[in-house]
């Protein structure tokens, strides 16, 4: 039911949260148990790279995963994450409900009311959900990954040559070996994640 | 007494003459002529869009009803002339206008009503763009549409600037100020929304991004990069040497606003539209190296072929049937040792170039840690996906 591209859009997006919303975002609720659950789905999604189940995040936010504990989090998460639209419900079978942030950057908005109707307006910085807790899925790592291997070679090859450590002819296969992988790598990271790259790559 | 009045009274009465114009709620009455006796004109408006009012004029005036084809409903909302009819008969339908007044001469032998029908109308704001197209389009030739209304709204994907080096491409668009929905970015073409209800005003975002062309002119071998570009990004550069011969033509510089001019592949920040040229200089050494073997080859032949003379006459001097050791060695395919050693060398160093992007490679993603977007637990994870897929 979610698949990279969807894990990716999650994370390119702003997701715009009115004022008390925004709140459970808050270090100063850093205690609270909806800031909690937030960062549990962020980082066991992640390790997942799906939606996940209210055992697993109750055994990760409270290290037992009893039905009493179970509850808790079910309640607060329909009462305060699903309405303000932080969190997704999925029903994958009718024993089988598991959650999903619907985005991993939210911008404070305020609420506009005019001639034209309600509009709302941006307040402050754009918040984060750490980095590290991102569903950024391993293909775009290695492709990034062997990019920079790429052009780390193609300097090392270019410095041998000035150097006079490699023959011309070899010279030239390998450079025109490395820049058709490289463009090749390039044109793939464009392809499927170039906003994905945009945003954590530069 | 009696009498002297009852004359007077006609008179008195033939006199009256009545030149009115007024206005009343939107709706105005011209009073042409002059009356003795009056008749009712009842305005109604159908579903009570509008007061309802009687107008009392001359019998036998020329009346003519003035009517605003537009009027506010609420703050988002405005009513519209669709048709009219006269004393219950049939609608007559009204030409859509959004601005004006609508005009009607009515008959004022007796007393008649007017109906009018209105349309309820909400507009749709487009934000982003001028030049938009509506499907259906506006019965009022705004942005103002009937209620329950099915619109689709339809924009290009690129808007070309003038001096064709810049222009807008579509990346997304948003709906009553919802997050932007990202699209696919196409290079022709129209996008168009989904069917958009018409149930109240609605504003509607097109996200155009600013692209600039970089154009890279090369004389000789191949380059890579030309095409167009977001503002702001980094566009990578790369040439690469034709297999030209005898005479070979060797990168030797870009000639622009590059990060780095000297190496073949580089990048440049798209800060405007641009044109770069790649740099070329003439190596002679393919054409030396064909002139050295085809020298090489002749005085090769000539010493060969004057050892086999040599050899022939003393085979025939001696009678010696037997082919002396040295003679084969001379006569045997010799492998130059430079040449082997070259490709020995040469192979080695293949190998380990292919060692190298692999290590650098697998070394890069320590960076992703730097960056803070992967945990220590994940790069050992990759780094062990990746070791393992090279081996496959």
């Amino acid at each position: 039911m979610v698949n990279e591209e969807d894990l990716v859009n999650r994370i390119v997006k702003i997701k715009s949260l009115r004022e008390e919303c925004f709140k459970y975002l808050e270090s100063s609720n850093q205690g609270m148990l909806t800031r909690q659950l937030i960062y549990s789905i962020a980082k066991l999604t992640s390790e997942k790279m799906g939606p996940v189940k209210l055992a697993e995040i109750s055994q990760d936010v409270f290290s037992i995963s009893d039905k009493s504990k179970q509850d808790t989090i079910r309640l607060t998460i329909e009462k305060s994450l699903l309405k303000c639209g932080m969190v997704e419900k999925l029903k994958y079978a009718p024993n089988d409900v598991r959650y999903i942030l619907t985005g991993y950057r939210f911008q404070k908005t305020k609420k506009i009311e005019s001639f034209r109707g309600d509009s709302s307006d941006p307040v402050g910085e754009v918040f984060e959900i750490p980095r590290t807790s991102w569903p950024i899925p391993d293909d775009y790592f290695i492709l990034r990954a062997k990019k920079e291997g790429h052009v780390e070679a193609l300097k090392k090859l270019h410095s041998d040559y000035d150097s006079g450590h490699v023959q011309k002819g070899t010279y030239e296969i390998l450079s025109h070996k490395l820049n058709d992988n490289l463009g090749r790598l390039t044109k793939k990271i464009t392809t499927k994640y170039n906003d994905l790259d945009e945003l954590v790559g530069k | 007494m009696e009498t002297k009045l009852l004359t007077v009274l006609p008179y008195l009465a033939s006199v009256v003459l009545l030149t009115v114009s007024f206005s009343v709620f939107g709706h105005d009455c011209i009073k042409q002529a002059y009356a003795d006796s009056t008749v009712n004109l009842t305005i109604k408006f159908a579903n009570e869009t509008f007061q309802s009012n009687i107008i009392n004029i001359g019998n036998g005036e020329k009346y003519t009803l003035s009517q605003e084809y537009s009027w506010v409903r609420d703050q988002t909302s405005r009513y519209n002339l669709q048709a009219y009819s006269i004393d219950n008969g049939p609608y007559v339908n009204i030409p859509r206008v959004a601005r004006g007044n609508f005009t009607l001469d009515v008959p004022t032998d007796s007393n008649h009503e007017v109906t009018f029908l209105a349309a309820i109308q909400y507009p749709i704001e487009i934000v982003g763009i001028d030049s938009v197209s509506f499907t259906p389009p506006s019965p009022t030739n705004d942005n103002w549409f009937d209620i329950n209304s099915d619109e689709q709204i339809s924009v290009p994907y690129v808007i070309q600037s003038d001096d064709k080096n810049t222009r807008e491409q579509l990346k997304g668009w948003s709906y009553d100020g919802e997050d932007a929905q990202q699209i696919q970015r196409l290079e022709s073409g129209v996008f168009t929304t989904p069917q958009i209800h018409v149930s109240s005003s609605h504003s509607i975002n097109f996200v155009y991004s600013t692209q600039y062309y970089l154009n890279l002119i090369s004389e000789y071998g191949h380059v890579t990069g030309t095409g167009w570009y977001d503002s702001g990004t980094n566009a990578t550069l790369s040439s690469i040497s034709s297999d030209d011969f005898p005479i070979r033509h060797v990168f030797s510089g870009w000639n622009g606003q590059v990060l780095d001019q000297s190496k073949p592949i580089t990048s440049v920040v798209m800060g405007g539209p641009m044109t770069i040229t790649a740099n070329w200089t003439v190596d002679y050494t393919p054409m030396a190296i064909l002139g050295a073997l085809v020298v090489g080859g002749v005085a090769g032949f000539a010493i060969l072929y004057k050892k086999r003379r040599t050899k022939s006459s003393q085979e025939t001097l001696f009678t010696r049937p037997m082919v002396s050791e040295s003679a084969k060695a001379e006569t045997a395919p010799v492998e130059d040792h430079s040449t082997v050693s070259a490709r020995v060398s040469d192979n080695a160093y293949s190998k380990e170039i292919d060692d190298y992007v692999i290590q650098k490679s697998i070394d890069s993603l320590d960076l992703f840690e730097a960056l803070g977007v992967l945990s220590k637990e994940k790069i050992a994870k990759i780094k062990e996906n990746m070791a393992k897929r090279e081996t496959d």
